[in-house]
Protein backbone atom coordinates (compact mmCIF):
# COMPACT_ATOMS: atom_id res chain seq x y z
CA UNK A 1 0.00 0.00 0.00
CA UNK A 2 1.63 3.41 -1.18
CA UNK A 3 1.26 6.44 1.16
CA UNK A 4 -0.90 8.27 -0.67
CA UNK A 5 -3.30 5.17 -0.70
CA UNK A 6 -2.90 4.81 2.89
CA UNK A 7 -3.66 8.06 3.53
CA UNK A 8 -6.87 8.73 1.50
CA UNK A 9 -8.47 5.26 2.66
CA UNK A 10 -7.99 6.74 5.96
CA UNK A 11 -9.70 9.66 4.93
CA UNK A 12 -12.55 7.87 3.43
CA UNK A 13 -12.75 5.74 6.62
CA UNK A 14 -13.16 8.79 8.83
CA UNK A 15 -16.15 9.95 10.76
CA UNK A 16 -17.34 12.45 7.97
CA UNK A 17 -16.28 10.35 4.96
CA UNK A 18 -17.92 7.43 5.90
CA UNK A 19 -21.11 10.07 7.01
CA UNK A 20 -20.68 11.77 4.23
CA UNK A 21 -20.72 8.15 1.98
CA UNK A 22 -23.50 6.44 3.59
CA UNK A 23 -26.02 9.11 4.77
CA UNK A 24 -28.76 9.55 1.77
CA UNK A 25 -28.84 12.80 1.68
CA UNK A 26 -25.78 14.13 2.54
CA UNK A 27 -24.23 13.91 -0.45
CA UNK A 28 -26.36 15.55 -2.76
CA UNK A 29 -26.77 18.09 -0.50
CA UNK A 30 -23.17 19.15 -0.56
CA UNK A 31 -23.30 18.61 -3.89
CA UNK A 32 -25.78 20.92 -4.25
CA UNK A 33 -23.71 23.46 -2.14
CA UNK A 34 -20.46 22.82 -4.85
CA UNK A 35 -22.94 23.84 -7.71
CA UNK A 36 -24.40 27.01 -5.61
CA UNK A 37 -20.36 27.93 -5.16
CA UNK A 38 -19.95 27.36 -8.54
CA UNK A 39 -22.18 30.47 -9.16
CA UNK A 40 -20.29 32.47 -6.44
CA UNK A 41 -16.51 32.02 -7.72
CA UNK A 42 -16.93 31.41 -12.06
CA UNK A 43 -19.42 34.41 -11.97
CA UNK A 44 -17.73 36.30 -10.01
CA UNK A 45 -14.15 35.86 -11.92
CA UNK A 46 -15.85 35.69 -15.25
CA UNK A 47 -17.15 39.36 -14.50
CA UNK A 48 -13.72 40.83 -13.43
CA UNK A 49 -12.32 38.27 -16.21
CA UNK A 50 -14.78 40.02 -19.06
CA UNK A 51 -13.65 43.70 -18.25
CA UNK A 52 -10.09 42.58 -18.51
CA UNK A 53 -10.72 41.30 -21.82
CA UNK A 54 -12.08 44.15 -23.25
CA UNK A 55 -15.87 42.81 -23.09
CA UNK A 56 -17.40 44.41 -20.74
CA UNK A 57 -18.34 47.44 -18.37
CA UNK A 58 -15.65 49.36 -20.03
CA UNK A 59 -16.20 52.90 -18.11
CA UNK A 60 -15.51 50.81 -15.06
CA UNK A 61 -12.05 51.27 -13.96
CA UNK A 62 -10.46 47.91 -13.44
CA UNK A 63 -9.39 48.09 -10.08
CA UNK A 64 -13.24 48.91 -9.23
CA UNK A 65 -14.12 45.63 -10.59
CA UNK A 66 -11.54 43.54 -9.24
CA UNK A 67 -12.55 45.39 -5.14
CA UNK A 68 -16.22 44.77 -5.63
CA UNK A 69 -16.23 40.81 -7.27
CA UNK A 70 -12.79 39.17 -5.93
CA UNK A 71 -14.53 39.46 -2.35
CA UNK A 72 -16.92 37.08 -3.57
CA UNK A 73 -14.91 34.90 -5.96
CA UNK A 74 -12.81 34.28 -2.39
CA UNK A 75 -15.99 33.52 -0.82
CA UNK A 76 -17.12 31.17 -3.49
CA UNK A 77 -13.71 29.81 -3.80
CA UNK A 78 -13.81 28.82 0.41
CA UNK A 79 -17.18 26.86 0.18
CA UNK A 80 -15.70 25.18 -3.48
CA UNK A 81 -12.70 24.04 -1.25
CA UNK A 82 -14.96 22.53 1.87
CA UNK A 83 -18.01 21.57 -0.02
CA UNK A 84 -15.25 20.20 -2.73
CA UNK A 85 -13.43 18.21 0.34
CA UNK A 86 -16.19 16.66 2.02
CA UNK A 87 -17.51 15.40 -1.68
CA UNK A 88 -13.80 13.99 -2.23
CA UNK A 89 -13.62 12.54 1.41
CA UNK A 90 -16.64 10.06 0.66
CA UNK A 91 -14.99 8.38 -2.10
CA UNK A 92 -11.30 9.33 -1.79
CA UNK A 93 -9.69 6.18 -2.71
CA UNK A 94 -11.70 6.32 -5.75
CA UNK A 95 -11.61 9.75 -6.89
CA UNK A 96 -8.06 10.36 -6.43
CA UNK A 97 -7.25 7.61 -9.01
CA UNK A 98 -9.52 9.13 -11.51
CA UNK A 99 -7.90 10.99 -14.61
CA UNK A 100 -10.88 12.92 -14.62
CA UNK A 101 -9.75 13.99 -10.72
CA UNK A 102 -6.83 14.74 -11.87
CA UNK A 103 -7.31 17.08 -14.57
CA UNK A 104 -9.64 18.96 -13.10
CA UNK A 105 -7.20 19.23 -10.20
CA UNK A 106 -4.55 20.04 -12.78
CA UNK A 107 -7.04 23.15 -14.33
CA UNK A 108 -7.59 24.60 -10.83
CA UNK A 109 -3.89 24.79 -10.12
CA UNK A 110 -3.17 26.46 -13.96
CA UNK A 111 -6.16 29.23 -12.64
CA UNK A 112 -4.40 29.78 -9.72
CA UNK A 113 -1.02 30.58 -11.16
CA UNK A 114 -2.70 32.69 -13.95
CA UNK A 115 -4.10 34.51 -11.52
CA UNK A 116 -0.96 35.03 -9.53
CA UNK A 117 0.93 36.11 -12.62
CA UNK A 118 -1.41 38.56 -13.52
CA UNK A 119 -1.53 40.14 -9.99
CA UNK A 120 2.35 40.08 -9.68
CA UNK A 121 2.52 41.44 -12.71
CA UNK A 122 0.65 43.82 -14.87
CA UNK A 123 -2.15 44.54 -12.03
CA UNK A 124 0.65 45.86 -10.45
CA UNK A 125 0.70 48.71 -12.74
CA UNK A 126 -3.37 48.74 -13.43
CA UNK A 127 -2.93 52.81 -12.02
CA UNK A 128 -1.59 53.38 -15.35
CA UNK A 129 -4.30 51.44 -17.78
CA UNK A 130 -7.28 50.98 -15.14
CA UNK A 131 -9.45 52.98 -17.89
CA UNK A 132 -8.13 52.45 -20.62
CA UNK A 133 -8.24 49.18 -23.08
CA UNK A 134 -6.03 46.41 -20.95
CA UNK A 135 -2.93 45.60 -22.26
CA UNK A 136 -2.46 42.08 -24.13
CA UNK A 137 -1.14 40.21 -20.88
CA UNK A 138 -4.45 41.45 -19.13
CA UNK A 139 -6.45 40.78 -21.49
CA UNK A 140 -4.67 37.25 -22.24
CA UNK A 141 -5.06 36.21 -18.66
CA UNK A 142 -9.06 36.98 -18.52
CA UNK A 143 -9.56 34.57 -21.91
CA UNK A 144 -7.68 31.91 -20.21
CA UNK A 145 -8.79 32.43 -16.82
CA UNK A 146 -13.16 32.08 -18.31
CA UNK A 147 -11.69 29.10 -20.07
CA UNK A 148 -10.12 26.94 -17.36
CA UNK A 149 -13.11 27.94 -14.86
CA UNK A 150 -15.31 27.21 -17.60
CA UNK A 151 -13.47 23.77 -18.01
CA UNK A 152 -13.21 22.61 -14.24
CA UNK A 153 -17.44 23.31 -14.55
CA UNK A 154 -17.43 20.73 -17.57
CA UNK A 155 -14.74 18.42 -15.85
CA UNK A 156 -16.62 18.81 -12.81
CA UNK A 157 -19.82 17.54 -14.35
CA UNK A 158 -17.80 14.22 -15.82
CA UNK A 159 -16.46 13.40 -12.94
CA UNK A 160 -19.78 12.92 -11.37
CA UNK A 161 -20.35 9.96 -13.56
CA UNK A 162 -16.81 8.94 -14.22
CA UNK A 163 -16.11 8.10 -10.14
CA UNK A 164 -19.62 6.67 -9.61
CA UNK A 165 -18.64 4.01 -12.63
CA UNK A 166 -15.28 3.43 -12.10
CA UNK A 167 -14.39 0.14 -10.45
CA UNK A 168 -12.76 0.08 -7.16
CA UNK A 169 -8.84 0.16 -7.61
CA UNK A 170 -6.74 -2.68 -6.33
CA UNK A 171 -5.07 -1.75 -2.75
CA UNK A 172 -1.26 -0.93 -3.87
CA UNK B 1 -53.64 16.70 -16.80
CA UNK B 2 -54.13 13.42 -19.17
CA UNK B 3 -53.31 16.09 -22.08
CA UNK B 4 -50.01 17.08 -20.05
CA UNK B 5 -49.04 13.51 -20.02
CA UNK B 6 -50.10 12.48 -23.40
CA UNK B 7 -47.30 15.54 -24.55
CA UNK B 8 -44.86 13.69 -22.08
CA UNK B 9 -45.13 10.24 -23.70
CA UNK B 10 -44.94 12.11 -27.37
CA UNK B 11 -41.91 14.04 -26.38
CA UNK B 12 -40.38 11.06 -24.85
CA UNK B 13 -40.86 9.10 -28.48
CA UNK B 14 -40.07 11.82 -30.34
CA UNK B 15 -36.63 11.90 -32.03
CA UNK B 16 -35.18 14.26 -30.10
CA UNK B 17 -36.68 11.94 -26.68
CA UNK B 18 -35.28 8.79 -27.92
CA UNK B 19 -31.31 10.11 -29.58
CA UNK B 20 -31.07 12.56 -26.33
CA UNK B 21 -31.83 8.88 -23.89
CA UNK B 22 -30.28 6.67 -26.35
CA UNK B 23 -26.57 8.48 -26.75
CA UNK B 24 -24.05 7.44 -24.57
CA UNK B 25 -22.85 11.69 -24.58
CA UNK B 26 -25.92 13.53 -25.65
CA UNK B 27 -27.42 13.71 -22.17
CA UNK B 28 -23.88 14.59 -19.74
CA UNK B 29 -23.14 17.19 -22.56
CA UNK B 30 -26.20 19.13 -22.58
CA UNK B 31 -25.96 18.83 -18.71
CA UNK B 32 -22.81 20.59 -18.88
CA UNK B 33 -24.24 23.29 -20.74
CA UNK B 34 -27.39 23.74 -18.21
CA UNK B 35 -24.81 23.91 -15.71
CA UNK B 36 -22.68 27.04 -17.96
CA UNK B 37 -26.23 28.56 -18.09
CA UNK B 38 -26.50 28.05 -14.25
CA UNK B 39 -23.64 30.49 -13.52
CA UNK B 40 -24.37 32.92 -16.55
CA UNK B 41 -28.48 33.33 -15.30
CA UNK B 42 -28.22 33.18 -11.31
CA UNK B 43 -24.87 35.05 -10.99
CA UNK B 44 -25.89 37.62 -13.22
CA UNK B 45 -29.10 37.89 -11.67
CA UNK B 46 -27.58 37.57 -7.95
CA UNK B 47 -25.10 40.65 -8.98
CA UNK B 48 -28.47 42.56 -9.41
CA UNK B 49 -30.63 41.30 -6.63
CA UNK B 50 -27.47 41.82 -4.34
CA UNK B 51 -27.51 45.55 -5.66
CA UNK B 52 -31.31 45.73 -4.95
CA UNK B 53 -31.27 44.34 -1.63
CA UNK B 54 -28.08 46.54 -0.94
CA UNK B 55 -25.97 44.35 0.04
CA UNK B 56 -23.32 45.12 -2.74
CA UNK B 57 -22.37 47.05 -5.63
CA UNK B 58 -23.69 50.16 -3.47
CA UNK B 59 -21.11 52.19 -5.81
CA UNK B 60 -23.38 51.65 -8.91
CA UNK B 61 -26.72 52.74 -9.55
CA UNK B 62 -29.58 50.26 -10.18
CA UNK B 63 -30.80 51.17 -13.53
CA UNK B 64 -26.93 50.77 -14.47
CA UNK B 65 -26.82 47.42 -12.75
CA UNK B 66 -29.76 46.62 -14.41
CA UNK B 67 -29.03 47.87 -17.78
CA UNK B 68 -25.64 45.76 -17.65
CA UNK B 69 -26.76 42.54 -15.91
CA UNK B 70 -29.93 42.19 -17.85
CA UNK B 71 -29.00 40.99 -21.48
CA UNK B 72 -26.86 38.35 -19.44
CA UNK B 73 -30.01 37.08 -17.51
CA UNK B 74 -31.71 36.90 -20.58
CA UNK B 75 -28.68 35.04 -22.41
CA UNK B 76 -28.18 32.43 -19.50
CA UNK B 77 -32.45 32.06 -19.27
CA UNK B 78 -32.59 31.24 -23.16
CA UNK B 79 -29.61 28.91 -23.07
CA UNK B 80 -31.77 27.19 -19.54
CA UNK B 81 -34.91 27.18 -21.45
CA UNK B 82 -33.27 25.44 -25.06
CA UNK B 83 -30.98 22.72 -22.73
CA UNK B 84 -33.97 22.25 -19.84
CA UNK B 85 -36.29 21.25 -23.22
CA UNK B 86 -33.67 18.87 -24.12
CA UNK B 87 -33.00 17.23 -20.88
CA UNK B 88 -36.64 17.02 -20.56
CA UNK B 89 -37.72 15.18 -23.86
CA UNK B 90 -35.06 12.36 -22.58
CA UNK B 91 -36.99 11.74 -19.72
CA UNK B 92 -40.43 13.08 -19.74
CA UNK B 93 -43.00 11.04 -18.69
CA UNK B 94 -40.32 10.13 -15.38
CA UNK B 95 -40.05 14.15 -15.00
CA UNK B 96 -44.19 14.36 -15.32
CA UNK B 97 -44.33 12.46 -12.10
CA UNK B 98 -41.35 14.13 -10.19
CA UNK B 99 -42.39 16.00 -7.18
CA UNK B 100 -39.23 17.34 -7.22
CA UNK B 101 -39.09 18.37 -10.72
CA UNK B 102 -42.58 19.78 -10.53
CA UNK B 103 -41.30 22.02 -7.19
CA UNK B 104 -38.12 23.33 -9.04
CA UNK B 105 -40.55 24.27 -12.11
CA UNK B 106 -43.20 26.14 -9.57
CA UNK B 107 -40.03 28.00 -8.04
CA UNK B 108 -39.11 29.52 -12.02
CA UNK B 109 -42.71 30.50 -12.57
CA UNK B 110 -42.74 32.07 -8.71
CA UNK B 111 -39.13 33.99 -9.99
CA UNK B 112 -40.91 34.84 -12.88
CA UNK B 113 -43.66 36.57 -11.19
CA UNK B 114 -41.49 38.36 -8.57
CA UNK B 115 -39.72 39.80 -11.50
CA UNK B 116 -42.17 41.07 -13.20
CA UNK B 117 -44.41 42.83 -10.40
CA UNK B 118 -40.84 44.20 -9.78
CA UNK B 119 -40.56 45.21 -13.08
CA UNK B 120 -43.80 47.10 -13.34
CA UNK B 121 -43.69 48.16 -10.03
CA UNK B 122 -40.73 49.41 -7.79
CA UNK B 123 -38.38 49.88 -10.87
CA UNK B 124 -41.15 51.92 -13.11
CA UNK B 125 -39.99 54.82 -10.66
CA UNK B 126 -36.22 53.73 -10.16
CA UNK B 127 -34.83 57.62 -11.08
CA UNK B 128 -36.23 58.69 -7.75
CA UNK B 129 -34.69 55.97 -5.97
CA UNK B 130 -31.59 54.72 -7.73
CA UNK B 131 -29.11 56.26 -5.95
CA UNK B 132 -30.55 55.68 -2.47
CA UNK B 133 -27.70 53.31 -0.95
CA UNK B 134 -30.88 51.54 1.05
CA UNK B 135 -33.76 50.99 -2.30
CA UNK B 136 -37.45 51.14 -0.93
CA UNK B 137 -38.41 47.64 1.01
CA UNK B 138 -40.42 46.25 -2.46
CA UNK B 139 -37.21 46.19 -4.00
CA UNK B 140 -35.17 45.24 -1.38
CA UNK B 141 -37.94 42.09 -1.18
CA UNK B 142 -38.04 41.85 -4.80
CA UNK B 143 -33.98 40.82 -4.70
CA UNK B 144 -33.99 38.77 -1.71
CA UNK B 145 -36.91 37.20 -2.76
CA UNK B 146 -35.12 36.35 -6.20
CA UNK B 147 -31.84 35.42 -4.89
CA UNK B 148 -33.66 32.85 -2.72
CA UNK B 149 -35.39 31.12 -5.39
CA UNK B 150 -33.12 31.18 -7.90
CA UNK B 151 -30.31 28.94 -5.25
CA UNK B 152 -33.41 26.93 -4.46
CA UNK B 153 -34.35 26.15 -8.21
CA UNK B 154 -30.19 25.23 -8.33
CA UNK B 155 -30.83 23.19 -5.33
CA UNK B 156 -33.91 21.52 -6.60
CA UNK B 157 -31.71 20.84 -10.07
CA UNK B 158 -29.32 18.70 -7.92
CA UNK B 159 -31.84 16.99 -6.48
CA UNK B 160 -33.76 16.20 -9.89
CA UNK B 161 -31.59 13.49 -10.40
CA UNK B 162 -31.76 11.68 -7.10
CA UNK B 163 -35.47 11.78 -6.47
Amino acid sequence: MTPAYAFFHWLMQTYIGTLMRTNDYLFPTVEALHIMGSVALVASTSILSLRLAGLFLAEIPVSKIAGQFLPWAWLGFGCQVITGTLLFMSEATLAYANVIFQIKMALIVLAGINALVFHQTVYRRVKTWDLSNPPFSARFAGYVSIAIWFAVVAVGRWLNSSVANSPPPPPM
Amino acid sequence: MQILYSLCRWLDSSFMGTSIHDSAWLFPVIETLHLFGVVVLVGAASVLDLRLMGVAFKDYTVSMVADRFLPWIWVGFVLQVVTGILLFSSEATKMYSSDVFRIKMLMIAAAGINALVFHVLAYRSVGRWERDPVAPLSARFAGAFSILLWFGIVGAGRWIAYS
